[in-house]
């Protein structure tokens, strides 16, 4: 039996007097795909952020890879992360998002670069190779978030609203490439959203962020 | 990352020193005599100054704070009442020096903790055109005639060893009231000597109460001023002369070279220089080659007779009253 | 190795390291002085109508002296940082240049232009001096005004309503800069000293603390220190509370409005405000360097050669004698600098991550060097580092090095912060993820487009380490230094020499800021 990538028992988070988790159960295998949606300020971003370690729960049980998770720093967790708002390096080019992806994972400058290079042509962002994010369009710049997320072909990977803020024919488009995307990888996917239109882009189980408990649909 | 390793490289340890000498003198006087010592002797001296406002306050500071591992060998001072209350903390230790030898005894320690060269006189700078002059220092600040002018505030260097000169001539009660009269009437009360000096140059009061070496560098620009050497008083025709003082540091960690420093700040040669430098500092040995212009005590003007270790009581007695006084 | 790698990826290991390195540098030598709060402060000491009323003068004359700075800072910051007056690149450039001239300097400058004195013309001078506080912090928050929040002011309401959205913005980072200066203006005696010579006489509260350490009981110094230092924290808390609650949220962008067309809204505006912002810098600048570059010229009545000779004399003079203490300088002052530079967002970014009291106290226990008198930090490191076992450190160039980054690291640590906050935590978090170290994070990827604001927190730590004094003559390595030796020279008279000197000085200390602007990030 295949260890769940992912498994949340009874997790619970506060912001001062706000509960916005209570009680969360949520289990991830490996190549699972998973959306969550429910209203804004329902504590999806919270709850994706806690699975991958960017904050701490108050209470409740997490394990990655069947390890408790306090014992797993965020970045030996093989997951990536897609931020709401790109998070992207605004001293970097596009090129170096990449190759500083993969020179964290031991690769050499040169290397690095090479790999980064033939990312980029696959995404079709080459030709903007040497420019900075300021100096994209909404939609290069959420390629670009994607690009530096997949291109560790991490085994888990979490979108906090990919496709906030596109009109409806921006959205599609930037589905059905994310779609292609993900075909290619067996990552565990997780997609949070406000919009249930979107939860089709992954196909997978469906569920719902309501008064800080998951329901499935 | 490379520039920080740049400025590692930087601060490199430089050549240790010979000798360390704290000096209370200004450094553009002070470094021809310890460069000529360094050129004379082949040790190298390692100097640390003080500044007008601090004025031997600051190097003095330093030494009571490292009265347990003392950094200094000699202490060079600009006047003589805080040498001996560093004698008197037990942070000097006594050397006779050879040097010293025809310096006259009343500029110098009896149990030889520090021994005095290179004076200046308590004098008054006026424009050439002044017109009202005080007759005598007392004088200064004590009637509507003689408050036009300027001196610097009791607070430190000779101007507070003057009040404590006085203080032991009659009485602390005597300088307070002084003071307090002084301050009452329209007399300009300056920062430090160089201060009320540039006042006088720059034509704000028409004299004011200084040293020598200030006087003389206001003359030496070329400003048309003159030097006055007045008596304290008509019982105290006498002037005061504060000599610069020399002493060795107590467990210093070079004591030989450090009284190779002494009898060289000693000699004859030092005091020559100095008359002959722009601060234009008064012999106290006798037949000192002089530049003509200068004044010598015993010759030109009555000099007057100072029971240096009293003064420096006083200095205690009444620095915390004046610093009340001067700063309300 | 793959270890030491994984460590360097915490951030616990550096914060410790930040708290060790300041802890050295900064509070271990004010232990000393704080334990002289241990013999029992008597609340009487501030009582005292004498104590209180030098403290009623020190504020009176820090805050006239602050409202002139920021009177003054936030409209040239304006008008040269985002209008079209004339030549608004070079009056960029010129604002800082106060800060490199010791305010006595300046001071004496002035008394030489004007001739006038007082407490007034000491309040003048100081806020002079010290305008470019609230000028660059000012600055750096209309460089972040988003251009949609700029162009929606102007369609509401014209050029009128994007201006008034400009000092809306700008205005709580001049309170933390003017904060600063008040600071800066109620620990200096030097200059009131100075002007109260002639007329009216009048004392401030530190030079009451200056003479009970000149008294040589520095315990004492200490105790009359602690007002001026529950002052300065007041202001201090009091600005940043201001900042924080309204200053400009808006980060992460690295564009810049146009500048407003002054000419658009009023054919004459443009040369009024230019008339005005010239003549700012003329009193801030041109007239006191101006009046140094003559002085190194001018001599008495009986003086040979032509203005010329003897100003190249002097500044051939001035150069000669003082080469190795503006090597010196320079080297404490840009290792100082380096230091901070490497320390402030370390600070900066554990500052974001506590909360509540916890950050209050820190805030405080940093900002302790700062408003302790140099003297009381300078005493303080001679009793805990003059040791038989620790003398080559102590005799050496690190001792002043680390003591100066210590008493001006709050300046750099206030200004990262400022600017780390309004940098999205996504973009640290991403590259947590991806693997980088815990410095890469930091200096790279969330302050990497910001990277203009360390180097600007490092070249004002260098500035301040090259214009102290008290430290200089109490730490040995230091002595040897610009500033002791043009104070040293200011003894007799303000002659050729010490004109000339204070013009090298300056010039030495605007290299920082040169270095620093060098290495600012092109995207403007």
């Amino acid at each position: 039996m295949s260890k769940a990538c992912i498994q949340l028992r009874n997790g619970h988070k506060s912001f001062g007097e706000t509960k916005v988790l209570c009680g969360v159960n949520f289990d991830l295998n490996p190549g699972e795909r998973a959306s969550i949606c429910g209203p804004s300020g329902a504590g999806k971003s919270t709850l994706l952020r806690i699975l991958a370690g960017l904050d701490p729960m108050d209470q409740g049980d997490l394990e990655i890879w069947g390890k408790p998770a306090h014992k797993i720093p965020p970045w030996e967790r093989d997951l990536q992360f897609v931020f709401q708002d790109l998070g992207l390096w605004p001293s970097r080019t596009v090129l170096q998002h990449l190759a500083d992806v993969l020179q964290n994972q031991g690769y050499s400058g040169k290397e690095s670069k090479q790999m980064a290079g033939d990312s980029l042509k696959r995404l079709s962002l080459f030709d903007l190779a040497s420019n900075k994010p300021h100096q994209l369009s909404g939609g290069e710049a959420r390629r670009l978030a994607f690009a530096r997320a997949l291109i560790q072909k991490p085994k888990i990977l979490l979108l906090d609203e990919p496709f906030a803020s596109l009109d409806s024919d921006a959205k599609s488009l930037s589905q059905s490439w994310l779609a292609e995307i993900l075909q290619q990888s067996d990552a565990a996917v997780v997609l949070v959203t406000h919009d249930e239109t979107e939860t089709h882009t992954l196909g997978g189980k469906i569920l719902h962020l309501r008064q800080g408990v998951l329901h499935s649909a | 990352m490379r520039s920080f390793a740049l400025l590692l490289a930087l601060t490199a340890c430089s050549q240790k020193p010979d000798v360390v000498v704290y000096c209370s003198l200004d450094q553009v006087h002070a470094e021809p005599i310890l460069a000529l010592f360094e050129l004379q002797t082949g040790l190298k001296v390692e100097a640390h100054f003080d500044v007008e406002r601090n004025k031997t306050v600051g190097l003095v500071n330093r030494l009571l704070a490292e009265a347990s591992q003392p950094y200094a060998d000699v202490y060079w001072n600009n006047e003589v009442a805080h040498t001996i209350r560093l004698k008197r903390a037990g942070l000097t230790a006594p050397y006779q020096s050879p040097s010293a030898a025809d310096i006259p005894p009343s500029f110098k320690d009896p149990q030889h903790h520090w021994a005095g060269f290179a004076a200046r006189a308590r004098v008054l700078l006026a424009h050439e055109k002044a017109t009202q002059l005080p007759h005598f220092i007392q004088d200064i600040g004590q009637s509507s005639a003689t408050s036009a002018g300027a001196m610097a505030a009791p607070l430190t260097g000779t101007t507070l060893t003057h009040m404590a000169v006085w203080a032991d001539i009659h009485t602390p009660n005597f300088v307070f009231a002084w003071l307090q009269t002084a301050l009452d009437s329209p007399l300009s009360i300056a920062g430090g000597n160089a201060d009320a000096m540039r006042r006088v140059c720059e034509g704000d009061v028409p004299w004011c109460l200084t040293d020598t070496d200030d006087a003389a560098a206001a003359i030496a620009n070329g400003y048309p001023v003159e030097m006055h050497y007045l008596g304290q008083s008509q019982s105290q025709p006498g002037v005061l002369v504060i000599p610069n003082t020399i002493c060795l540091i107590a467990d210093g960690p070079h004591p030989e070279a450090a009284k190779s420093f002494i009898d060289f700040a000693l000699s004859r040669q030092v005091e020559e220089h100095l008359a002959a430098g722009r601060s234009r500092q008064i012999p106290l040995r006798p037949h000192v080659p002089t530049p003509p212009t200068m004044q010598i005590p015993g010759k030109q003007f009555l000099p007057m007779a100072v029971d240096w270790e009293e003064v420096a009581t006083q200095l205690e007695n009444i620095l915390p009253r004046l610093q009340q006084l001067f700063t309300s | 190795m793959k270890r030491l790698k994984l460590s360097l990826r915490k951030a616990t290991p550096w914060y410790l390291l930040a708290f060790l390195l300041t802890g050295i540098m900064a509070w271990l030598p004010l232990s000393p002085v704080l334990s002289a709060f241990g013999n029992g402060w008597v609340i009487q000491d501030l009582l005292d109508p004498r104590t209180l009323g030098l403290l009623g003068n020190t504020v009176a004359l820090a805050t006239k002296a602050s409202v002139l700075a920021i009177g003054l800072g936030l409209p040239l910051a304006i008008l040269a940082t985002r209008t079209n007056v004339l030549g608004h690149h070079f009056l960029r450039l010129c604002i800082p240049l106060p800060l490199f001239v010791p305010p006595l300097l300046l001071a004496q400058a002035w008394h030489g232009f004007s001739g006038a004195d007082s407490a007034l013309m000491a309040a003048i001078c100081l806020g002079l001096s010290y305008a470019p506080l609230p000028a660059l912090f000012a600055a750096r928050a209309l460089r972040r005004q988003s251009p949609s929040s700029h162009q929606a002011a102007l369609l509401a309401g014209g050029p009128k309503s994007a201006l008034r959205e400009m000092v809306r913005l700008a205005l709580p980072g001049a309170c933390l800069g003017t904060a600063f200066a008040f600071l800066f203006i109620a620990s200096d005696f030097a200059v009131p000293d100075y002007f109260a010579t002639v007329g009216e006489k009048f004392s401030v509260y530190a030079g009451e603390v200056f003479n009970q350490f000149r008294d040589q009981n520095w315990r004492q110094g200490a105790r009359a220190a602690a007002p001026l230092l529950a002052l300065g924290l007041a202001i201090l808390g009091l600005a940043w509370f201001v900042d924080c609650k309204f200053g400009n949220p808006q980060g992460g962008k690295v564009t810049t409005p146009q500048r407003l067309q002054l000419q658009k809204w009023h054919p004459l505006l443009q040369i009024i405000f230019s008339l005005f912002a010239w003549l700012a810098i003329g009193l801030l600048v041109l007239i006191p360097i101006g009046q140094l570059i003559w002085e190194s010229g001018a001599a008495g009545p009986l003086a040979e050669g032509s203005w010329l000779q003897r100003s190249q004399t002097a500044f051939a003079d001035a150069f000669t004698r003082g080469r190795g203490d503006f090597l010196r300088s320079l080297q404490t002052g840009l290792g100082a600098g380096a230091i901070c530079f490497f320390l402030a967002p370390m600070w900066a970014r554990f500052l974001i991550q506590v909360k509540g009291w916890k950050k209050a106290f820190l805030l405080v226990l940093l900002a302790l060097p700062l408003l302790t008198p140099a003297m009381g930090l300078g005493i303080g490191a001679i009793v805990i580092f003059n040791q038989d076992w620790l003398r080559p450190f102590y005799a050496g160039p690190w001792l002043p090095i680390l003591i100066f980054a210590g008493r001006f690291l709050p300046i750099a640590i206030f200004l990262t912060y400022e600017r780390m906050r309004t940098v999205p935590s996504s973009q640290e978090e991403a590259a947590t993820l991806a693997g980088a170290s815990f410095l890469r994070r930091i200096f790279r990827y969330r302050m990497g487009g910001e990277i203009k604001v360390i180097w600007l927190g490092a070249a004002m730590v260098a500035v301040f380490s090259i214009r102290e004094l008290d430290l200089a003559i109490l730490l040995p390595a230091a002595n040897a230094s610009v500033a002791v030796r043009y104070f040293n020279a200011l003894h007799f008279a303000r002659d050729q020499f010490v004109a000339a000197f204070g013009c090298l000085m300056t010039l030495l200390l605007f290299l920082p800021y040169m270095i620093s602007s060098s290495f600012q990030s092109s995207h403007e």
